[in-house]
């Protein structure tokens, strides 16, 4: 899942490498334009429901958080 | 009690004094700040506007208990309704004393007329500030980010905290709460670096902004001023307001730094902003991230927005359709959250249509750039990106400095009419110094400028100013500061015919 996920966020940024970024947010190298693509694109690829609260720092700041936010809402499906 | 006046200087020092001296007790730090908040309410506004504002606190405090209570005991609608009503609520108190007021007074008229005396309702100071503060509040509780605040008088030395009241920035509760609840050491280190912040802070506001202001008032004044004179005014009146507005949060994060309380920072050098969308995310970003978190992604992410952008066939106005449609929103809501005309409305309109045509037209303008090869790294393309940012900016702000939409067009058919690049000589042949300035002075006013643009740059660049000056040894520093009174006592700008200049972003 963890490459899937990958593949999602490369196609929406390829220019970033996010097996290395640990402040995608917090360094502000992803804009709101790009958190949306990458949500959307996520919500659609593995058929979960992302909110708006669920939009913070800690869920999105790098690999790792984001395939926790996604596992977390799998689990909660 | 305004900002720039030496009451306010003193005031805040002897808080600071009295806070660290307070530190042995137990809460003392905490009603050492309440009894400041208290004093610096009354002494700006009086008593009925802390009487509005004390209102607005226990509001917003019963009603984040109450969202709470519903929230734990999964009553998912109620907490919903409760959460709603405390938004209305407090928006609508906003809507009243931003917009209503006037219709307030001829009410109040009307009903002297027939011998029934209402008395005055005083805006609240920092009323569109901590509105937000208030709804963001009870959003985080009802979306359980953090627990409701038990105690109310916490509750209320957050919200009225001096230092941030009067023109932001727009704290969250997540954020800055939880230290006013600790007991603070003082740090020679916190309080150089907050008196150096400050120091900047006054050199911008009363040094910078208001020299410029002079000039700009009294170009803008004269009716036989020529097109381009008009033009260079808004141009240096985009500066005036950067150094008024930065230059006040300046003197407000300096002060809470002597305090040990972190506030969200407002600006990231926007002078080198490449974009009007990278602008506003370096212009007052504390309004950017309200706006981003509590109104852009929710219209993003909302279910009925969704679905109807997945019913648009091209895929890439699919992909674009919310995002436009919520930057949209947010900058018209952004326009019509600084002023009650319908000038802010469309200024709001056209900061949208810049940052919604960068998404809709993205590929369109890379494609363009590739054709036209230029090279996107080169110094000389980001330089021509950043004037175009600034004078795309500059002519917005013809919006925002003129009373109403008429006067705005007015301006703007002075501005236009007779405008041509050769009157550029109006900059050297001593024209200028027949609008309240002397030579020397505007002399100083573009030193001012290329000091504010200079230290953007290295901030940019991420030099640490106020470290670098922190490792002089005493000599230098205590000569570095002493230049630093000496500017703003000697080349400040005071006197009965200023002393009512406030803060720009105050009047929001």
């Amino acid at each position: 899942m963890r490459e899937h996920i990958l593949e999602v966020l490369t196609s929406v940024r390829p220019d970033v490498d996010f097996t290395r970024e640990t402040g995608l947010i917090d360094d502000s190298i992803l804009e709101s334009f790009d958190v949306i693509q990458i949500v959307t694109s996520l919500m659609d690829e593995f058929d979960i429901d992302i909110d708006a609260d669920d939009i913070e720092p800690e869920n999105l700041n790098d690999l790792d958080a984001i395939c926790a936010l996604v596992e977390s809402k799998l689990a909660g499906r | 009690m305004e900002l720039k006046s030496l009451t306010y200087v003193v005031f805040a020092l002897a808080v600071a004094v009295l806070y660290y001296g307070a530190g042995a007790v137990k809460y003392g730090q905490r009603i050492v700040l309440l009894a400041a908040n208290l004093v610096f309410i009354v002494a700006t506004s009086g008593m009925k506007s802390l009487a509005i504002i004390t209102l607005c606190v226990a509001i917003s405090f019963f009603a984040g208990l109450c969202i709470e209570k519903a929230v734990l005991a999964n009553q998912k609608s109620r907490a919903r309704r409760l959460f709603w009503l405390d938004v209305i609520v407090s928006l609508a108190i906003l809507c009243y004393f931003k917009f209503f007021k006037d219709t307030f007074v001829l009410l109040q008229d009307f009903l002297a007329g027939r011998g029934i005396a209402v008395s005055e309702l005083v805006s609240p100071i920092g009323l569109s500030y901590f509105t937000l503060t208030m709804i963001a509040y009870a959003n985080d509780i009802y979306h359980k980010k953090h627990p409701a605040e038990r105690n109310f008088l916490n509750y209320f030395v957050f919200i009225t905290y001096f230092p941030s009241i009067v023109q932001g920035p727009i704290n969250l509760y997540k954020k800055t709460a939880p230290q006013f609840k600790l007991r603070h050491q003082p740090s020679a280190e916190k309080i150089t670096k907050g008196l150096q912040r400050s120091l900047w802070g006054y050199i911008k506001k009363v040094v910078i902004a208001d020299r410029i202001g002079i000039l700009v008032m009294a170009i803008l004044k004269d009716e036989a001023a020529g097109g381009f004179l008009l033009f260079w005014a808004m141009v240096l009146y985009s500066f005036q307001i950067y150094a008024d507005f930065s230059g006040g949060i300046d003197v407000i994060m300096g002060l809470s730094e002597m305090l040990d309380i972190s506030l969200t920072e407002n600006f990231r050098a926007p002078l080198v902003s490449r974009s009007i969308t990278e602008y506003w995310q370096r212009w007052h970003m504390s309004l950017g991230e309200f706006m981003e978190k509590y109104l852009y992604y929710p219209i993003v992410l909302n279910r009925s927005v969704m679905k109807f952008s997945k019913r648009i066939h091209n895929s890439y106005l699919k992909k674009v359709f919310s995002a436009t449609l919520a930057s949209v929103v947010v900058f018209v809501l952004v326009g019509i959250w600084h002023g009650t005309g319908w000038n802010y409305v469309v200024y709001g309109c056209y900061q949208a249509f810049f940052v919604s045509t960068a998404v809709l037209l993205g590929p369109w303008y890379k494609k363009v750039r590739a054709g036209l090869h230029i090279n996107e790294n080169a110094a000389s393309w980001k330089l021509f990106q950043s004037l175009r940012t600034f004078l795309i900016l500059t002519f917005g702000r013809f919006f925002i400095r003129a009373k109403d939409l008429p006067q705005t067009f007015s301006l703007m058919r002075r501005t236009f009419r007779n405008f041509s690049w050769r009157q550029i000589y109006v900059l050297f042949d001593g024209t200028l110094s027949n609008y309240g300035l002397d030579c020397k002075n505007i002399q100083l006013m573009y030193l001012g400028i290329l000091l504010l643009i200079a230290v953007d740059i290295l901030h940019e660049r991420k030099v640490k100013l106020r470290e670098t000056v922190c490792r002089q040894d005493v000599v230098t520093r205590f000569v570095i500061y002493l230049l630093a009174v000496f500017a703003i006592v000697i080349f400040g700008i005071y006197g009965p015919e200023f002393s009512s200049s406030s803060f720009i972003y105050q009047e929001f």
